[in-house]
């Protein structure tokens, strides 16, 4: 389980998590939402152990993120892969580093995401790339996946590769999936729990079905009318 | 299973290796071009060409250094730094792997000029040196000649890995401040180096070196070898610390 306990964080004259408390249901897909600058990618950094508090504390399955980075597999928003690598390059360093590393998961979703090894990181389409990251990524038999703002920046079709990819991986029960984005549309269908965030609080949360049933309304009519609600 | 630290700090070096290729490059061709060069030209010019020898040689110290900053630096500028950071490895070997590399660099470029001037010697110099060849000699008679010879390329070696080291932990620190990474990793640089004169001369092995070299090469060589190494040895430990202080500074505080 991962566990925000109380956890601020600033950068400058910026509160960018304020009091954070919340606790990620392990075995589930999880929506991170929220505008830019509500402070998700800086919860996922946390979580990856690349920040650390200023105060309170993150906890992943009872360890500080650092001493837990063998069962995170990170993907962030950014290009982060080295440019001259082939993907078969890329592959074999992280194969070297996670023991969790599935060769068979690999060469499956290679052929379905459509790539192939010697394609040159540095040489191919932002789409490609953000495929590239995602199989890197998922290839892994990590138990937390934290894929922050997945599908910035990515064409309709290679969005539905990527969500495709996710939902067909998915092992309910056995990882947990958590999912920074400010595009909740294209998410919608696959979270289970959401937690929305803003100027790093927490404004609402819960389970997307018992959300939606009480309220009425979809993931982003509920975002829209808790942000409206945070600037009033 | 879990995956050997050896194979992770192979991957690692191997990665950072390809990263200085160009500055590997440089030397070679560098050496290459001055080797047929003087293995093409007339007997009575191809002397010269020790003195593009000579550059290159102090380029093959330098570039390690000028490495060091690239290596680490461009982590940051290329965004990788957050695949490295994900790793499940401390920055002792993240830190070490780049070390490896530029020692590499520094041991693989020196030889390779210290070929080439040994092909020069034995193909053009030979004839005209008939009594500098006798000293030279010296090498083969004179063991003492030769370990002072030794002493001088570690302590050259020991003197780099001092230098990358202060060239990592300024970097690191610098990486601190989100604002001014480049004046904190400068002002760093320089303090760190000052400090470690200071306490070198403090411990009595520290800027006399060359001093002490010039006065005892030709004389008491054993005692040329003793300071020698002993100024080495203090070069080590303070690279070894601050080694380790980055290390730690890059396992518990830094961020991204």
């Amino acid at each position: 389980m991962i566990e925000f306990d109380h956890v601020g964080k600033r950068f400058g004259n910026v509160q960018a998590l304020d009091h954070l408390n919340l606790q990620f249901s392990p075995g589930k897909i999880i929506g991170l939402f929220g505008p830019n600058g509500a402070g998700k990618s800086t919860a996922m950094k946390m979580i990856a152990g690349l920040n650390q508090p200023d105060s309170g504390h993150v906890l992943v399955d009872g360890q500080k993120p650092r001493q837990s980075r063998d069962k995170i597999a990170f993907l962030p928003e950014i290009d982060y892969l080295y440019g001259w690598w082939t993907l078969k390059q890329a592959a074999d360093f992280m194969r070297s580093f996670y023991a969790d590393w599935d060769d068979n998961k690999y060469t499956e979703l290679l052929g379905f995401l459509n790539l192939r090894e010697d394609m040159k990181i540095g040489k191919i389409s932002k789409g490609q790339r953000a495929k590239c990251k995602l199989l890197l990524t998922v290839s892994r038999r990590a138990p937390y996946l934290l894929l922050d703002e997945p599908l910035s920046g990515i064409d309709i079709l290679t969005r539905e590769e990527i969500i495709n990819t996710l939902i067909r991986d998915f092992r309910e029960g056995e990882q947990t999936i958590i999912i920074s984005t400010h595009e909740i549309n294209d998410v919608e269908s696959l979270v289970d729990e959401v937690f929305f965030i803003d100027q790093g609080r927490i404004v609402v949360s819960g389970s997307a079905e018992e959300l939606r049933m009480t309220k009425g309304l979809s993931l982003v009519e509920i975002m829209k009318e808790a942000f409206r609600n945070v600037q009033q | 299973m879990s995956n050997s630290k050896l194979k992770m700090f192979t991957k690692l070096y191997l990665k950072d290796l390809h990263e200085v290729t160009a500055e590997i490059m440089i030397v070679v061709i560098g050496v290459a071009l001055v080797t047929a060069g003087f293995l093409l030209s007339s007997d009575q010019k191809a002397p010269l060409l020790i003195f593009p020898l000579i550059l290159l040689l102090g380029l093959a110290g330098l570039l390690p250094l000028i490495s060091s900053f690239k290596l680490l630096s461009r982590e940051w500028s290329q965004n990788t730094v957050y695949l490295v950071m994900s790793l499940p490895v401390s920055g002792a070997m993240i830190l070490g792997a780049k070390m490896a590399v530029l020692l590499t660099q520094y041991i693989g470029g020196t030889l390779l000029i210290a070929l080439s001037s040994y092909l020069l010697y034995v193909t053009k110099l030979s004839q005209y040196l008939t009594t500098q060849q006798q000293s030279l000699m010296m090498l083969y008679n004179n063991p003492q000649l030769f370990q002072s010879l030794l002493a001088f390329y570690v302590s050259g070696l020991v003197f780099l890995t001092f230098l990358c080291c202060t060239s990592f932990f300024s970097q690191i620190a610098g990486k601190l401040s989100a604002k001014f990474s480049g004046l904190v990793t400068a002002v760093t640089f320089i303090i760190t180096l000052i400090l470690s004169g200071k306490i070198l001369d403090a411990l009595g092995t520290g800027s006399d070196e060359l001093y002490h070299m010039m006065i005892q090469i030709s004389g008491d060589a054993a005692n040329y070898i003793s300071n020698m190494n002993m100024s080495s040895l203090s070069y080590l430990v303070l690279a070894i610390i601050l080694f380790i202080l980055a290390a730690v500074i890059y396992d518990r505080k830094l961020e991204l």
